[in-house]
């Protein structure tokens, strides 16, 4: 077993460790054993940036991988089928060893900081172990190499979400937003299993590796569509658990979690789980599957932007804002900008992170407060929060010099280049609806920085009895009255430095120089270079396709291999192919090698369009920026006035485009329905049935009573009179005196030896 | 007259015939529990007579480790029947094995 | 010692032993019982000196006239009036039981005098056995001596437990 496998066991295992520590021990330790999860957490970042110092930057190889695998469960040779076995197994590639790292340290980090926030809970030590199974669940999915173990770990994501979103669970609210977040997630979850089963059925394999290995050489027995639908149906768990148009629903609910959870949630373990998912599987993802993706990641994008404008409580707009965000990620998996979209997750976990704890923050130091409209000038009182959250608002935004620019850059310029190549008009709407998003995000962060930091603090203008109003989130949490003390300002105060270090860190990570040298090209830093795209292994109308793959012995490691030099700089040759020579462009000295032409034209077109993009991207964040300016700082344009005039629209924004009310008229209601049509079955025809067999049963019941009194008993009642006369006889031979016993043996005995006697003279 | 003048097996297997006999009587037909524990005895003296009879003229030592086996635990038996005779003493009144049949019913 | 000395002794003690043996049986006084049976101990302890059995006469003397009779004895004297003069003890089963007297030690007799004969070992034991005894006892005997001295300390305390006075009443 390679050290690296061994390694990230130990990380996996680490978690759980935690997890089983505090559930069980909490109690009996000092500080409710907050210190066993930090620790453990720091070990396992520690050893995570081992492997992702080795794999990352000393081996520097695009297709690095190692691969550990035993079998799970081995059914034998099922008949009509084959041999079957489950396997489970380990893989560590650049995209593992990244993820792994990044899941670890915001892990860590939000444990340091929740020893702050959460501080004086009375559930204190159980948060704790649920942050560990979480992070263990992440992490389970991260290293699988197989849908079936993923499967598994979805579904124990699923679980710990549910366990911390509901950690307050003393309120309906949050009752109601864990129950929500599940069911949400079932539905996805389904879709994802049918997937795994269609593809299952198939090649008998859970296995990434051989399905690809098995498409590539063209074993799938169905027809295109079924692949497309399977993409499709996989796919659905990443709507689920990602938050995508239509099953967003539940992530913005899921604020009622702890403050910190929905950091982790946001940032490393929950989203993130989708769309890293559609990545592992994005190879075998057929092209109408990917369009199908790119604009339900566009519609995420769009949607959400325009939800999170409106939104007063400062951690929804930021919850609108993580599932705008993935939008985007979704999206640019859609369009082929594979290396760009989980760019832009690393990128996006590490600043939203840094705000939902800087949000945090805001909340802890304000007493529960967390409608924006009663915060203003905290700028001064927390210089700390406002110095990280204002950074990790720059690059959520995705102003130049900040992460963020970079992949969100990089997105958009592969949008523009797939809707180039698709050339329908109806493509240019992803392009269109990304960057008109691009410009809302800069508008709300701007709203929301304005809102918390600057002016006066508006505490004292909150209606009394607003307190009620889904703003208290912590109500129920560590004892605080927060009724009297928001009245005042003066108990607003900085963050104390277990809180304050993962803010800086994170807002440190949230730089360009991070991941590239260039401020203004993702595609020049290490994270693109060593997450290349991979070649599809379906590559539909690709005449070159049984010639370039049929030659390869392991076509899933020729993907890996097949790497593409993004830009002219990179000087390591590619192994592999010769692919299509439409990428020869001549600024590039790489040679392109992908075996199909679509996402090699796609992945051309994106790098044609970068400084389009960066121009346009550039043009609408300043529009975005200088429109909340104008809106907010000068108040050149009333806020109020013009909600006024298009009232419509902004009550539509306001009420989150009427999705939750679209739901309940439908599914909630429909279900409602069906269970009454199906509660008047049961009591009518079921249960008639039910007693038709009641009444036969008894007159059958009666009709056998009969013959057991009268046959059945008779014969017993002979039976036990029978014995009783024998007994009777017998018993005159039981005297009770030993000695007539004795007399009684002797006699035998003396009968038995005359007749041996008499025998024997014969 | 030579088979009563010179003394062998016959003659040991016939005391422990009369022995047994006697004993056998007596654990029969006495009331007394005492007296069916002599009775008792005097069987398993004749029997330890056959066993050093058998021993001497077969030449061999294991009648004599039996007998002295039967000896330990004929000790121990008697030291339990008359525990036990004592108990049935507190509890009948009597030693009188005819009249104790509690088991009768 | 000569033949005829040793055959007149050996009747001696033959006829000790069984007319002891008899009178115990027959006798309805309990104590005369009680104390003829020690004659047949002895006389049974002669024959296992006729039988080279030195040690396990000796043992004889020491264990049954020494503990059972004397146990015997207390026993009568627990559970009888003897201060009354001439209590005699019941008897039934009687004409089985003479029955079965004759029956079986006439049947026996009728073997012994009836069968051919003893095949007798050509060596027979001589002399003291004592050596032999200690010998066999910790050789091949061990397991079952053991077992035997267990047996024995487990009865002692059985029977102290049983017979000991309860003051609470354990009817």
């Amino acid at each position: 077993m390679h050290s690296f496998i061994q390694l990230s066991i130990v990380v996996l295992l680490l978690p759980l460790l935690s997890f089983v520590i505090l559930i069980f021990f909490n109690r009996k330790l000092p500080r409710r054993g907050d210190f066993v999860g930090v620790g453990i957490l720091g070990t396992a970042f520690a050893i995570s940036a081992t492997i992702f110092w080795q794999v990352v930057v000393q081996a520097y190889d695009p297709a690095f991988r190692v691969a550990w695998d035993f079998t799970w469960i081995d059914l034998g040779t099922v008949p009509g089928v084959g041999p079957l076995q489950i396997k489970m197994g380990i893989v560590i590639d650049n995209l593992t060893s990244i993820m792994l790292a990044m899941v670890t340290l915001i892990s860590f980090l939000v444990h340091l900081y929740s020893t702050g926030y959460m501080k004086g809970d009375k559930n204190y030590g159980r948060y704790f172990a649920f942050l560990g199974i979480f992070t263990f669940s992440m992490l389970g999915i991260v290293l699988s190499d197989n849908l079936f173990s993923i499967y598994i770990f979805w579904e124990l994501v699923g679980l710990s979400s549910y366990l911390l979103i509901g950690f307050f669970f003393e309120k309906q609210s949050a009752a109601d937003a864990q129950k929500k977040a599940f069911l949400a997630n079932r539905v996805g979850d389904i879709g994802m299993w049918l997937g795994i089963l269609i593809l299952y059925s198939q090649f008998h394999t859970f296995s990434f590796q051989e399905i690809y290995a098995n498409l590539a050489a063209g074993k799938f027995g169905l027809s295109n569509g079924w692949l497309t639908a399977a993409g499709i149906l996989l796919f659905m768990g990443c709507v689920g658990k990602s938050a995508q148009f239509p099953l967003h629903v539940w992530l913005p609910d899921a604020m009622e979690g702890p403050t910190p959870v929905s950091a982790l949630i946001h940032a490393a373990t929950m989203v993130a789980a989708g769309v890293y998912f559609v990545a592992r599987i994005f190879i075998m993802l057929t092209p109408d599957a990917l369009h199908v993706i790119a604009f339900i990641g566009a519609c995420t994008a769009f949607m959400a932007a325009t939800i999170a404008i409106t939104q007063n409580d400062i951690k929804r707009v930021l919850a609108y804002s993580t599932v705008s965000q993935l939008g985007y990620m979704v999206l640019g998996l859609g369009v082929g900008a594979y290396s760009a979209a989980l760019f832009h997750l690393v990128t996006h976990a590490f600043f939203k992170a840094c705000l939902f704890l800087g949000s945090g923050a805001i909340i802890h130091a304000t007493h529960h407060e967390q409608d924006m409209r009663w915060m203003g000038g905290l700028s001064k009182k927390m210089p700390w929060t406002f110095a990280t959250f204002t950074l990790a608002t720059l690059a959520l935004a995705g102003l130049p010099l900040t992460s963020g620019f970079l992949s969100k850059d990089a997105i958009l310029a592969g949008a523009i280049g797939f809707a180039n190549v698709e050339g329908g008009g109806i493509f240019y709407l992803i392009p269109v609806l990304g960057f008109f998003s691009a410009m809302l995000t800069a508008f709300y962060m701007g709203r929301q920085i304005w809102l918390v930091f600057f002016g006066e603090n508006r505490a004292h203008l909150k209606p009394a009895d607003d307190h009620h109003h889904g703003h208290d989130a912590h109500a129920a949490h560590g004892g605080h009255d927060a009724h009297d003390l928001h009245q005042e300002d003066h108990g607003i105060h900085e963050v104390p430095w277990n809180m304050r270090a993962p803010l800086v860190i994170l807002a440190a990570l949230s730089l360009f120089f991070v991941y590239s040298p260039d401020p203004l090209d993702g595609a020049r830093g290490w994270f693109m270079k060593m997450i290349p795209t991979p070649a599809t292994v379906v590559g539909a109308a690709n005449p070159q396709k049984g010639a370039l793959l049929g030659g390869v012995a392991a076509p899933a490691h020729a993907a890996v291999a097949a790497t593409t030099e993004t830009h002219g700089e990179s000087a390591a040759p590619a192994a592999g192919v010769h692919g299509v020579a439409a990428a020869s462009h001549g600024e590039e000295k790489g040679i392109h090698t992908y075996p199909d032409p679509r996402q090699a034209e796609i992945i051309h077109a994106g790098h044609a369009a970068h400084y389009t993009a960066i121009y346009i991207s550039s043009a609408m964040v300043l529009l975005g920026v200088s429109l909340a300016l104008i809106v907010y700082v000068f108040g050149i344009i009333d806020p109020d006035k013009t909600a006024l005039a298009i009232r419509p629209l902004y009550l539509f924004s306001l009420n989150k485009w009427y999705w939750d009310e679209i739901y309940d008229a439908t599914f909630i209601k429909g279900s409602m329905a069906l269970a009454k049509i199906f509660t008047w079955f049961d009591i009518n025809i079921v249960d008639g049935i039910v007693n038709g067999v009641a009444t036969l049963v008894r007159k059958f019941a009666f009709l056998n009573s009969g013959f057991d009194k009268h046959v059945v008993d008779g014969a017993v009642n002979f039976t036990a009179f029978t014995v009783n006369t024998t007994g009777a006889v017998l018993r005159k031979l039981q005297t009770g005196k030993v000695q007539s016993y004795i007399v009684m043996l002797l006699l035998a005995v003396f009968g038995y030896f005359v007749f041996y006697v008499t025998r024997m003279i014969h | 007259m030579d088979q009563l003048t010179t003394i062998g097996l016959n003659h040991y297997l016939t005391i422990s015939a009369l022995l047994l006999g006697f004993g056998l009587f007596a654990v029969m037909t006495r009331k007394n529990a005492i007296v069916v524990l002599m009775g008792v005895e005097l069987i398993l003296n004749a029997a330890n007579i056959n066993f050093l009879a058998f021993s001497k003229f077969n030449g061999g030592m294991q009648g004599v480790m039996f007998a002295l086996f039967v000896i330990v635990i004929a000790a121990a038996g008697a030291a339990i029947a008359l525990a036990i005779i004592i108990n049935i003493y507190k509890i009948f009144k009597s030693v009188d094995v005819s009249s104790i049949d509690s088991l009768k019913e | 010692m000569s033949n005829s000395t040793y055959t007149v002794i050996f009747y001696l003690f033959a006829a000790l032993t069984v007319g002891s043996a008899a009178f115990v049986v027959l006798t309805r006084n309990v104590i005369y019982s009680a104390f003829s049976l020690l004659f047949t101990f002895f006389g049974v302890a002669a024959l296992y000196v006729f039988l080279s059995a030195d040690f396990l006469a000796v043992t004889q003397v020491v264990v049954y006239v020494g503990g059972i009779l004397v146990l015997l004895l207390f026993g009568v004297m627990f559970t009888n009036s003897i201060m009354i003069p001439g209590q005699k003890s019941e008897v039934s089963n009687l004409f089985f039981g003479a029955l079965l007297l004759l029956g079986v030690t006439g049947g026996m007799l009728y073997t012994f005098s009836a069968s051919p004969g003893w095949k007798i070992s050509g060596k027979t034991l001589q002399g003291s056995i004592v050596e032999l005894v200690g010998f066999e006892t910790m050789s091949h005997y061990a397991l079952p001596f053991e077992m035997v001295s267990i047996l024995l300390l487990a009865a002692l305390i059985g029977a102290a437990f049983l017979a000991r006075f309860d003051n609470k009443g354990n009817s």
